[in-house]
């Protein structure tokens, strides 16, 4: 950990202070040191990454070669190239209902998690609370979420609120069990110090079990992020207003099978990029903690 | 610092004043067991005072009375003259316990800096390297807990507990969980550190050699319910180092606290 921290790449071409030492020769060594750095990570992200790239070739290789071959109809299964083709023919329409699908996943997302985690805090703080309140959130969470979605339309009519809403309920429970977990697991010595140090309950809440809590957040996150979008889909393709649900919907009317496809496959991009992002985000605030250990 | 091996007058008011405090708590099947019975036990302004004692006979629990996070059933502490309360909220306390308790996710200068925040004032990075000199962890200030050893992460829980200055350091069986060799290294740097400052010391042990070498007082609690067997004052010279336990007179008072121990029925 120490020297993935304090240590540059093996491959920089100058060290730091040789850099700083040249004076006006530094921003052409800050330049090609960037450069440099930039071109290492690539190189790394490629190690990494050839494997499933090579399987991901492969299969499409052999599923357009079976379609090929086959004849099977494209309203039965289109080719890759026939996906590709209806994702290029009209690139807005794909695009556009991700970004609306994405918008209303991370806006769910925000409001169950974030309602989940003050909630929890709550709950973290007391076990009276907590049994009071657990079993309305464990009814929420068993409660299907298409039995809900018509009720919330009519509620909310149509537009953006039913999806925030939906997204919301499902990303509401594996935060909280989450979160009322990880509140309250902070070490015992830890807070004997905080006590005797006479720290209130908001500098624990803030400085000692918030942190600690980090953890089991992240590990709710990495399940809600899907769920949200799953959510966010669901309530568009119950009001076919729009979004990704609704381009399914359409499609689906159609027996525009390519399109269908494309949907599937902007609806995969956004989930690797959300799950990338949030990995990326937990290496960086949880580098401390054993689940990111990179030995 | 002084080289004096004399104490300095005793201020009128004691650190610690403990009178009379018995307790008892709940066992898991309900019954009543009685920790502390009448236990009375001062410490006077920059006294270092052991209580030694069997494990399980109330130790810690005197501790948490002591720093007003438990009511006695009977008795009373008084801290610095005033209620226990009222000495946390003024930050007199430093707390060390058998776990380090670091923050994992803050670096050891940040885990020391903590003691200035929760004081209430900001942490000056200077004078946050000058402490972690002291203890002489200065090179790991980048360090996070889980980079350190066993006995280094235990040396940062130490100048993260005289950081802010308390008055009254409290330390529960600080070196417990640690090896023979670093326990060793502890108690030496305890001992340098404390010099210093000087500041009262409450310190659980049950380790005896440990309370003799760098107490000015050692009080025996019997088995539960504790109560105070004997109170032996320890005459060795100070500034003490290592080559005070290949003493005579540090094995005499080693044998006397054992002895009282034997007589309590520990």
């Amino acid at each position: 950990m120490t020297a993935s921290r304090t240590a540059t790449p093996a491959t920089d071409s100058a060290p730091p202070q040789a850099a700083g030492a040249l004076g006006r020769a530094a921003t052409v060594g800050e330049l090609s040191r960037s450069g440099g750095r930039v071109a290492t990570w690539l190189r790394a992200g490629l190690r990494v990454a050839w494997p499933p790239v090579l399987v991901a070739v492969l299969a499409l290789a052999a599923w357009e070669a079976w379609i090929r071959v086959r004849g099977v109809p494209e309203y039965l299964a289109p080719s890759p190239s026939a996906v590709a083709d209806a994702l290029a023919a009209d690139p807005t329409r794909f695009v556009g209902a991700g970004a609306v699908s994405l918008q209303h996943a991370l806006g769910g997302l925000v409001l169950g998690a974030g309602g989940a985690f003050a909630l929890g805090a709550v709950m973290a703080h007391s076990h009276r609370l907590e049994r009071a309140l657990y079993p309305f959130a464990l009814m929420v969470k068993v409660t299907p979420i298409v039995a809900i979605a018509p009720l919330l339309i009519i509620w909310f009519g149509f537009g953006d609120t039913p999806k925030y809403v939906v997204a919301a309920l499902i990303t509401f429970f594996p935060m909280l069990v989450n979160a009322v977990t990880g509140l309250r697991s902070f070490d015992p010595a830890a807070h004997d110090y905080f006590r005797a140090m006479d720290a209130s309950r908001w500098q624990v809440l803030v400085l000692l079990r918030l942190p600690a809590s980090l953890p089991y957040v992240f590990a709710a996150l990495r399940i809600s992020v899907p769920l949200a979008l799953i959510g966010a889909v669901v309530a568009e393709w119950m009001s076919a207003d729009s979004g990704v649900g609704q381009l399914i919907v359409i499609a689906h009317g159609d027996f525009d099978t390519p399109a269908l496809f494309g949907a599937v496959v902007v609806l995969a991009a956004i989930g690797v990029a959300l799950t990338g992002a949030l990995a990326l985000v937990e290496r960086r605030l949880l580098s401390w903690h054993e689940s990111v250990r990179e030995w | 610092m002084t080289t004096s091996s004399t104490r300095p007058a005793l201020a009128a008011t004691p650190a610690v004043a403990v009178e009379g405090v018995s307790h008892r708590y709940e066992s898991h099947d309900g019954a009543l067991l009685l920790a502390l019975d009448g236990v009375d036990l001062s410490v006077a302004d920059g006294e270092f005072v052991s209580i030694v004692g069997p494990s399980g006979c109330g130790k810690t629990t005197l501790l948490r009375i002591v720093t007003g996070l438990i009511e006695p059933i009977a008795g009373h502490a008084r801290v610095l003259g005033g209620e226990p309360e009222a000495a946390r909220a003024a930050g007199a306390f430093g707390l060390v316990s058998q776990e380090p308790g670091l923050l994992p996710w803050r670096s050891v200068a940040g885990n020391v800096a903590l003691s200035f925040e929760l004081a209430g004032r900001r942490a000056d990075r200077a004078e946050v390297r000058t402490l972690l000199g002291h203890a002489g962890i200065e090179p790991f200030a980048d360090y996070f807990p889980r980079e350190l050893s066993g006995g280094m992460r235990q040396r940062v829980a130490l100048a993260r507990a005289l950081a802010h200055g308390p008055r009254l350091l409290l330390m529960d069986e600080p070196f417990g969980a640690l090896d023979e060799f670093s326990r060793e290294e502890l108690r030496l740097e305890l001992l340098r550190l404390w010099e210093r400052e000087r500041p009262s010391v409450l310190f659980v042990t049950h380790a005896i050699r440990e309370a003799v070498l760098l107490s000015d007082r050692v009080v025996v609690l019997s088995p539960r319910p504790a109560r105070v067997v004997a109170d032996v004052a320890v005459e060795l010279p100070r500034p003490r180092d290592g080559a005070v336990e290949e003493t005579p007179a540090f094995l005499d008072h080693v044998a006397r606290v054992r002895e009282a121990l034997r007589e309590a029925g520990a």
